[in-house]
């Protein structure tokens, strides 16, 4: 009974912290124009109609255009992005944590590029690949790409050399080591890495779409920007928070949890 | 029947550089004989090696200078011939107890019945036929560590490695780990290196006993005097006692 009281408070103080971030909202909004800060039950209002009827797309953004093509061109551009990043990123990263003289080549150019942020490189993508769904792709996936190749390496680094000593005393060979200790071993790292690289990644490519592209809620909330349709930029704002919370939430439960059940808490 | 030598170590020398360069000699010239289906513990403070030769023996790593031979062959690399239980707890966490158990076999490609009923066998004389579906992180030290000796007898290795496998259990988990391992031992007669603090412990298991100084070198080989199959009654035995103070001369 006590742990249940404990668990409903737990599920409650979120609750109460985001109801009252929404509560000094609407407070300030109270002494603004809605131009500069909407008030949260129109936003939320505008938020939940937007997938049947947003008549200010065709108005401002490119006419007779729908509201729910740009929310799904965002969340393709999300999902092939990271896709190829991440998974060539992870093979990539397998590579080098095999051969140490690829390794020995690869990673200072890598730890250069690294401290590179993705997002002041945007501009080449923008001029090698122009305006179009491609550069917003290659951002997403080069950002994906070296966050997780060097995840992978640090993660390979960090396994402990108690357990592939143990292996190799069974007479396990050196591919058998790799197979059974070290890619086991990474996975919760790797996991780590994967979820920073997927919540990144939803701002990357509306940054992307902000400078210049056709779709996207990036380029609805560009085109929103000079008609002063604040309001519109908010429910922008909204999906892409729902898009990144539904993503985190799902990788966690359908990927993460069941590789790691292994791991103690 | 102590006739044929198992395992042989001749003029073994092993440096180790610090990482500051200092030089660290652990072993002058070490010479030692080890016969087959002995049980021989090593003993001597902390630094003295032990750690290092069983490694050296195991394969993972090497010696500077000298050579080491087991069946008249050179030691170059770890084998599925010598198994090793460690000090830690290096059981694979990532895999079911029965797998662990597997794993050996596995690795040398046994089909996946044959190793399943290998592996029963073992969980079963280690005493854990309930735990076959449990992750390592549900088990205690005590269990974790039947795990790791169920994992390395189902490999079926002719040597047994045992770096301080009970050093960090309590009194009782200790003394009944100590009771499995002979009586497994006692079954299956693998010449078994044993490296541990505890002379008890050391009496109570061995044939033989090496005593180290803090320089590495056999101060003194003991011959344990008792009969086998050991019970419990020689743990607690006058004769074990009067061992044990012959013993603390050397520390």
């Amino acid at each position: 009974m006590r742990i249940n009281k404990k668990k409903f408070l737990d599920t409650l103080t979120p609750v109460f912290s985001i109801a009252a971030v929404f509560f000094i909202w609407w407070l300030i909004s109270l002494f603004l124009p809605p131009v500069r800060l909407p008030s949260p039950i129109a936003v939320i209002e505008k938020w939940v109609k937007s997938v049947f009827y947003y008549p200010q797309v065709s108005m401002y953004a490119m006419g007779g255009r729908n509201f729910n093509l740009h929310l799904l061109s965002t969340i393709r551009k999300f999902f092939i992005g990271v896709s190829i990043g991440v998974f060539s990123g992870i093979c990539f990263g397998l590579i080098l944590g095999w051969s140490k003289m690829l390794r020995e080549f690869f990673e200072p150019p890598l730890e250069i590029i690294r401290t590179i942020p993705s997002l002041a490189a945007l501009p080449f993508f923008l001029m090698w690949f122009g305006p179009r769904e491609s550069s917003q792709l290659a951002l997403v996936s080069f950002y994906c790409f070296t966050m997780l190749v060097i995840n992978t390496i640090n993660a390979i680094k960090n396994v402990s050399p108690k357990f592939f000593r143990f292996a190799l005393t069974f007479g396990a060979t050196r591919g058998q080591v790799y197979r059974t200790v070290i890619v086991p071993a990474i996975i919760p790292e790797i996991i780590g890495g994967i979820r920073v690289a997927l919540a990144v990644s939803w701002g990357f490519v509306v940054l992307a779409e902000y400078m210049g592209a056709g779709y996207g809620v990036g380029r609805l909330i560009m085109s929103f920007m000079p008609f002063l349709h604040t309001i519109g930029i908010f429910v922008g704002i909204f999906w892409v928070i729902l898009f990144a919370f539904l993503t985190d939430f799902l990788f966690m439960k359908l990927i993460a949890h069941p590789l790691t059940a292994w791991m103690p808490h | 029947m102590k006739s044929k030598v198992k395992i042989k170590a001749e003029g073994l020398c092993k440096i180790f550089y610090s990482e500051q360069n200092e030089k660290n000699t652990v072993f002058k010239n070490l010479n030692l004989e080890i016969y087959d289906e002995e049980f021989v513990s090593f003993i001597g403070p902390s630094g003295c090696g032990k750690t290092t030769l069983l490694n050296i023996i195991a394969g993972l790593e090497t010696c500077t200078e000298g050579k080491i031979l087991i069946n008249n062959q050179l030691i170059t690399k770890p084998g599925a011939d010598r198994g090793m239980v460690f000090q830690e707890n290096a059981i694979f966490p990532w895999r079911k107890v029965i797998k662990n158990i597997e794993y050996g076999l596995e690795m040398r490609q046994i089909n996946k019945q044959n190793r399943r009923s290998i592996a029963k066998e073992y969980l079963k004389l280690v005493g854990l036929e309930g735990f076959a579906d449990y992750y390592p992180k549900e088990l205690s030290g005590g269990m974790s560590k039947r795990v790791a000796i169920a994992m390395v007898f189902a490999n079926n290795p002719d040597t047994l490695l045992m770096d301080e496998p009970f050093g960090s259990l309590d009194y009782v988990t200790k003394v009944e780990l100590q009771k499995e391992l002979l009586k497994i031992w006692q079954k299956e007669r693998k010449t078994t290196l044993f490296v541990t603090h505890d002379l008890e412990e050391a009496l109570f298991l061995s044939d033989r006993i090496f005593v180290f100084d803090k320089n590495s070198n056999v101060v003194e080989v003991v011959e344990v005097p008792f009969s086998r199959p050991r019970g419990e009654e020689v743990r607690n035995s006058k004769e074990l006692l009067e061992q044990k103070k012959l013993l603390w001369r050397y520390f």
